[in-house]
C-alpha cells in the first residue's frame, strides 16, 4: 500500500464513489425487482418513488465524480505484486476493463444520441467534466443564470439544462396558479361532500378554523358547503394502544393466532408445534413485567 | 440480503382507519393486490438441487442466488415459498364463480428465508431480522419440479402495501386456505369462504444488503416507524420458531 502514492483523503473519496456506486446498484436492483414482481406494471407512486431514489444516487455519484475529476484522471488501476494473476486470470481482466462491453457500449451510443436529439450537446457535456467544476456539475450555474435572466431568456447554448428549467417553471406556475384559483377553495373531494363532511377524518387534533377566527376577531363569513374542520384525535389518547388494547379478541372464534399465521408462510402449514410460545398467552398481568419468548 | 420487519395485528374493523393512517404517513394511496402463495418442500432423497449445474449455465443474475440457495438446501432441508400475483380483474372473475388460470408465463418469486436472528443488544425483540434469498422467474414451478420438490400448500392472500422513499414497506395482509380439491394452476374463489384468521397482519418492513451497516441502518428505519406510531400501533414480540423454514426431524418423523 505504500506503493500507491495517495492521501488518505483520495482514499476516502475512492471509497465514497464506490459506496455511491453500491447504493445505485442496489436502488436498480430494487427497482427492477418491484418492476418484475408487479403485474403489470408498479404503481405510479411507487414508480416515481424509484425514480427518485435513482436520480438522487446519479446525481451524488455525478458531484463525487466532479469533484475528483482530477483525481480521477490521474490514477490508474494495476493489480498489485502479489495479487495471484495466474490463477485468478479471468476476475483480473474483467477488473481491468476499460472499454465497455458491447452492449454497454452501444446502449451509451443510444443515451448520447437521445441526448443530442434534446438539444444537450456531448461534447459540453464532456468539456463541462473537464472544466473540473466541483460542487454538483453545473446545476447551481444553470440557476444562478436562470436568476440573473429576470424575464430575459438565458443564452441558449451555454448551459444545456436551461430550456428544460423553463418548460418546468412554465408548468409549475400553471399548476400553482390552478390550485389558488380553484383547489384552495375546495377543502373537500366530491366523495367526502357525498358521505357528509362532518363524517371526515382529518387527523387534526384542533379545530384550525375555530382559532383562526378567535385569532382574527373577525365574522368570517363560512362558505357554503363547507364546515369546519372536525375535531378527530388519532385513537390511542392516555399514551395507551388505543387500536389494540384489546388484543385477546384477536383470535376471535377460531383461536388462530398470529403464530399460526407465522407458521403458515414458513412452512406451509397450520399445525404450530407446540414448543412454539403464543404471545397472547405471554401478554403480562398487571404488575408483572413481561417476559419475553426463549431466544 | 436481509429482511426485517416489525409485525402488527389489526382487527377487521380498524381496517379503514389504518388505510388512511398509513395513506397519509406514507403520501401514497394504497396498492392492493392479491398473491397467491404455494409451498414447496425438498424431496429427503436429494440434497440441494439437483438441476444445479444447468442453472449455473444459464448466465443470469439468478445464477449466484441458485448457487446459494443449492447450498443452504444441501446443508439443511427448508421449506420455500413461490408467490405469484393475481391481478384484480382475474380475482373478480374468479368471485364470480367462474374458473381462472394462471398464466404460465408470469413471473414468480421464490423466497427463502432462514430462521429469524435472535433478540440481542443490538437487535430489539419487536424487529424480526432474517436472512433471505429471492429469485424470480417465470419458470419456477418447473425448476422446483425438476428438483422433486413437493408442493405443500396452496393459499391466497389479499394486502394493501404503502412504500416510503426509503424503500420501507407497510403490508397489510390476509389470508385465505385453498381447498385441496382447487387445480394448482386455478384461482380461489375468495368469496365463498373466509379468511383463514379473522384479522390482517401489518408489517413494516424493508430488504436491505446483508452488511452490519445497512443492517443497522434498517433498524434504525424501524426503530423510528415505531416511534412514530407509538400511540397507535402495538408492534408485538413473536417467537421466532413460528417462522422457521428448517425441516427438522423430530422423535423420528420429519416436522
Amino acid at each position: 500500500m505504500a506503493s500507491l502514492n495517495l492521501l488518505p483523503e483520495d482514499l476516502k473519496h475512492l471509497d465514497l464513489l464506490r459506496n455511491r456506486l453500491a447504493t445505485l446498484s442496489l436502488n436498480l436492483s430494487n427497482a427492477h425487482r418491484n418492476m418484475a414482481l408487479t403485474y403489470p406494471l408498479p404503481s405510479r407512486e411507487s414508480l416515481q418513488a424509484s425514480a427518485a431514489i435513482m436520480q438522487t444516487s446519479l446525481r451524488s455519484l455525478q458531484s463525487i465524480l466532479s469533484e475528483n475529476t482530477e483525481l480521477l484522471q490521474r490514477i490508474a488501476v494495476h493489480p498489485s505484486t502479489n495479487y495471484p494473476g495466474r490463477t485468478q486470470l479471468d476476475f483480473l481482466s474483467s477488473m481491468l476493463r476499460k472499454k465497455p462491453e458491447p452492449e454497454i457500449e452501444t446502449k451509451m451510443e443510444m443515451a448520447l444520441e437521445k441526448a443530442k436529439e434534446s438539444g444537450i450537446d456531448a461534447s459540453t457535456l464532456v468539456t463541462r467534466r473537464r472544466g473540473g467544476r466541483g460542487g454538483g456539475g453545473g446545476d447551481e450555474d444553470d440557476e444562478e443564470e436562470y436568476g440573473d435572466g429576470d424575464g430575459e431568456e438565458a443564452e441558449e447554448g451555454d448551459e444545456p439544462t436551461n430550456e428544460q428549467w423553463a418548460d418546468c417553471l412554465y408548468i409549475f406556475e400553471g399548476r400553482l396558479r390552478d390550485y389558488i384559483q380553484v383547489q384552495e377553495g375546495r377543502s373537500y373531494t366530491v366523495e367526502e361532500q357525498e358521505m357528509g363532511v362532518e363524517n371526515v377524518r382529518t387527523g387534526l387534533r384542533r379545530n384550525l378554523l375555530e382559532e383562526e377566527e378567535s385569532e382574527d376577531e373577525s365574522g368570517e363569513e363560512e362558505e357554503s358547503g363547507e364546515e369546519e374542520d372536525d375535531v378527530v384525535m388519532i385513537d390511542g389518547s392516555g399514551g395507551g394502544r388505543g387500536l389494540q388494547r384489546q388484543g385477546q379478541q384477536r383470535s376471535g372464534n377460531t383461536g388462530v393466532q398470529p403464530e399460526h399465521l407465522f407458521w403458515l408462510y414458513a412452512r406451509g402449514r397450520k399445525d404450530l408445534p407446540s414448543r412454539i410460545e403464543l404471545e397472547a398467552n405471554r401478554a403480562p398481568v398487571k404488575g408483572q413485567v413481561k417476559r419475553l419468548p426463549p431466544r | 440480503m436481509h429482511e426485517l420487519f416489525l409485525s402488527s395485528v389489526i382487527k377487521e374493523d380498524e381496517v379503514p382507519k389504518i388505510l388512511a393512517l398509513i395513506g397519509g404517513f406514507t403520501e401514497m394511496r394504497e396498492r392492493h393486490q392479491f398473491t397467491r402463495v404455494q409451498h414447496f418442500e425438498p424431496s429427503p432423497a436429494v440434497k440441494g438441487l439437483a438441476t444445479i449445474k444447468d442453472l449455473q449455465k444459464e448466465r443470469n443474475i439468478s445464477v449466484p442466488h441458485w448457487t446459494e440457495l443449492h447450498q443452504i438446501l444441501v446443508k439443511q432441508p427448508c421449506t420455500i415459498q413461490l408467490r405469484t400475483r393475481i391481478t384484480d380483474s382475474e380475482m373478480d372473475t374468479a368471485k364470480k364463480g367462474e374458473a381462472v388460470t394462471i398464466p404460465h408465463d408470469r413471473h414468480r418469486l421464490l423466497r427463502w428465508t432462514e430462521l429469524p436472528d435472535p433478540p440481542s443488544q443490538r437487535l430489539p425483540p419487536y424487529i424480526t431480522q432474517r436472512k433471505t434469498v429471492e429469485i424470480i422467474d417465470t419458470r419456477l414451478e418447473k425448476i422446483l419440479a425438476e428438483n422433486k420438490f413437493t408442493r405443500v400448500s396452496n393459499i391466497f392472500d389479499e394486502s394493501y402495501h404503502w412504500w416510503q422513499a426509503d424503500y420501507t414497506e407497510f403490508a397489510l395482509t390476509r389470508t385465505w386456505i385453498a381447498e385441496d380439491s382447487l387445480p394448482a394452476d386455478k384461482v380461489m374463489n375468495l368469496a365463498v369462504q373466509e379468511p383463514y384468521a379473522p384479522y390482517w397482519m401489518l408489517n413494516v418492513r424493508t430488504l436491505v444488503e446483508s452488511s452490519p451497516e445497512r443492517m443497522q441502518q434498517a433498524q434504525t428505519q424501524l426503530e423510528k416507524v415505531r416511534d412514530q406510531f407509538r400511540d397507535v400501533l402495538d408492534f408485538k414480540v413473536f417467537d421466532r420458531r413460528a417462522m422457521d423454514t428448517r425441516i427438522l426431524p423430530v422423535n423420528g418423523s420429519v416436522v
